[in-house]
């Protein structure tokens, strides 16, 4: 460990690059399933956010590779080594919480080279290294500074470099951003990205904002009651959707009724649509159905005789946020140039047009008996700057 | 705005001078003997040559050191263990520490007595009794000093991230969690300590034989008045030298917004505990 530690120059790689997994993890608080079976692979040097709503597991998750937490049953492998059952202290991870976590009696420097103290390297080379990582994550000169003469996302940052001074084998990310406000998150998540690239350290975050799993990640877990509802590349999670839920629950959609009219093919308000497969594409003919679409795939044409009223508009800056009323009383939701947008005041009428496949199609009864699924406003607001925290 | 400048002076006033006048009576009493004679250290010097002073002294403070380090041992353990893990016996654990204060000290000694009837002459004649018999004296006061020190502080998450660094605990309680309920724990040890030096009760019952200070001061009362004032006086300076010591101590902790705020309100709140020369009174 302390063989790597150089007292000047560029921080160095970890060099580690170990994968992580965990194995079939189970872990309940009272009548509450935490994690039920919940498996998942990182590769060496990947960048992996957990997402889910509140009480998904992903957080449990988190603390169980950290050793925060005791699983009921499963396994947690570090390059291949069993953990489950080390204390958290001897788990070589660097972990950043959501909570400011800074010593309140150390400074900054101190803070960051705390790890190293633990395992007994000399001052002088665990304050040079401290020095680095203060370097890195762009507080150089703010060393001697204390946690209440820091701001948030300092305070943030120092964590982060604290985290990583002593080489661990993984990053572990608790939420980190959620307590800063959007601009400073913003900017912390390039950083926090760019450091973890720069670092090659496997790195698992956990996060409710969808924004920041989506940009900063390798490949995103949405994560439901205790288990993955689907783990791959953010552009996949995305545009296909393994199912119904994470369709709904990553970025915003529209839920129209409609009717499967043939094998993957749905009839929506008259005209036939292409169900990818996997989405829905199986259902039988006949079965009455919500077609989920994404705003961007909906067009909003102005026209004196168009069957959509416009409800509402957000102004996003490039994009406008329109809502427009079918018919039937379902909202559609559609993303446009700002320019376009403004073309379609509240009370005007409009033509709708669908220019993608369907994300999605899940039959109406199914959704109605789930509870809080498909109910209410048809439309699902964007992530963009949302704080649940 | 004035109204309440006028009434913040008018209180601070006031209570000064229900601290200052009885201070003041008692230095000039013992400096005079009795208001009626000339400006004379005979009381202090005559008061300080008594036979088995130092031997009272001695025996206090062993008795009041040791029931700091009992409580500093069993307390801050317990209490951080109880945050952390047993969070639903807190409340169980704030009534039993005010159990004290509705137990009258001749209960508690009789009880005492009675419970460890049997128990080696080593030690239910020893001040090693006493001093635990001070442990749960300034439980009320004592308990309440830590936890405030220990809420004033996010535990968990500093706890969790020492020990996702590597730390062990006592790692963590040297280096973490001690310096940040500092204030807590020196309030906690100073209402002990002030406690326990000015105890007369439980000392004059259970410790007869080898008197305390504040035991030995009362005997003093019967060879001279004067002389038992001029020692309340000294106690009065040594003790407040301590709380001023500790208040030092406490501030010069670097970077202690974040976690002091709380302890220290405590550690202020130790300025109204009671004095030994009122306990003797």
């Amino acid at each position: 460990m302390t063989a790597m530690i150089s007292s000047a120059g560029p921080v160095q790689r970890s060099g580690k690059n170990l994968s992580l997994e965990i194995v079939d993890a189970r872990r309940s608080f009272d009548k509450v399933q935490a994690l039920d079976g919940l498996s998942i692979a990182l590769a060496p040097g990947e960048f992996v956010a957990l997402l889910g709503p509140s009480g998904c597991g992903k957080t449990t998750a988190l603390r169980a590779v950290a050793g925060l937490e005791q699983l009921d049953s499963g396994a947690v492998l570090v390059g291949g080594t069993d953990i489950t059952h080390l204390p958290p202290h001897r788990r070589q991870l660097g972990m950043v919480f959501q909570a400011y976590s800074l010593f309140p009696n150390m400074n900054a420097l101190d803070n960051v080279a705390f790890g190293l103290e633990v395992r007994k390297v000399p001052v002088a080379k665990r304050r040079a290294r401290a020095g680095e990582l203060l370097e890195l994550v762009g507080l150089t000169g703010m060393g001697q500074r204390f946690a209440h003469e820091l701001s948030g996302g300092q305070q943030q940052r120092v964590a982060l470099a604290r985290a990583l001074c002593a080489e661990p084998d993984l990053l572990l990310l608790d939420e980190p951003l959620s307590a800063l406000d959007a601009k400073v998150r913003g900017q912390l998540r390039d950083e926090i990205r760019r450091i973890q690239i720069e670092l090659g350290i496997t790195t698992l975050f956990v996060t409710h904002d969808q924004e920041e799993a989506l940009s900063m990640s390798d490949r995103v877990g949405v994560m439901r009651n205790g288990r993955l509802e689907q783990l791959a590349a953010p552009a996949e999670v995305y545009s296909r959707p393994a199912t119904d839920f994470v369709a709904q629950f990553v970025g915003s959609v529209s839920r129209l009724p409609g009717e499967v009219v043939a094998t993957g093919r749905v009839d929506l308000m008259g005209s036939v649509l292409a169900v990818p497969p996997g989405a829905g594409a199986e259902l039988p003919v006949g079965t009455a159905v919500y077609v989920l679409v994404r705003p961007e795939s909906v067009r909003l044409r102005p026209s004196a005789t168009g069957t959509a009223v416009i409800a509402r508009s957000s102004f996003l800056g490039a994009t406008v946020r329109v809502v427009a009323t079918l018919p039937a009383g379902v909202e559609v939701s559609s993303t446009l140039p700002a320019a376009e947008g403004s073309a379609l005041p509240p009370g005007s009428r409009a033509d709708v047009e669908l220019l993608n496949d369907v994300l999605f199609v899940v039959p109406r009864a199914a959704a109605a008996l789930r509870p809080g699924a498909l109910v209410g406003s048809a439309v699902n607001e964007p992530s963009v700057g949302q704080d649940e925290a | 705005m004035i109204r309440n400048r006028t009434f913040r002076y008018v209180t601070l006033t006031l209570l000064g001078l229900y601290v200052i006048i009885p201070m003041y009576a008692s230095v000039q009493f013992s400096l005079q003997s009795g208001y009626h004679s000339k400006l004379t250290l005979n009381a202090y010097t005559q008061g300080l040559a008594q036979a088995g002073l130092g031997h009272s002294v001695v025996i206090s403070l062993e008795v009041s050191f040791g029931a700091v380090a009992a409580t500093l041992l069993l307390l801050v353990p317990t209490i951080i263990f109880v945050h952390l893990r047993l969070p639903g016996l807190r409340s169980v654990l704030e009534a039993v520490s005010l159990l004290p204060l509705g137990i009258p000290a001749i209960v508690t000694v009789v009880g005492t007595l009675g419970t460890y009837s049997r128990a080696p002459t080593w030690f239910i004649g020893s001040p090693l009794i006493l001093a635990l018999l001070y442990v749960t004296l300034a439980l009320p006061y004592s308990y309440r000093a830590i936890d405030s020190g220990v809420r004033s502080i996010d535990l968990h998450t500093l706890v969790e991230a020492g020990r996702s660094m590597g730390a062990g605990w006592r790692m963590l309680f040297t280096r973490v969690l001690f310096p940040n309920i500092r204030s807590g724990i020196l309030a906690a040890a100073f209402l002990t300590l002030a406690l326990s030096l000015g105890e007369y009760t439980f000392a004059s019952l259970i410790l007869p034989s080898t008197p305390t200070f504040p035991v030995f001061l009362a005997s003093v009362v019967t060879t001279s008045t004067y002389y038992a004032v001029a020692l309340s006086v000294i106690a009065l300076i040594v003790t407040w030298g301590l709380l001023v010591a500790i208040s030092l101590i406490g501030s010069g902790r670097r970077g202690s917004a974040a976690a002091g705020d709380g302890a220290d309100e405590e550690l202020l709140s130790a300025v109204a505990a009671p004095h030994p020369t009122e306990l003797v009174a």
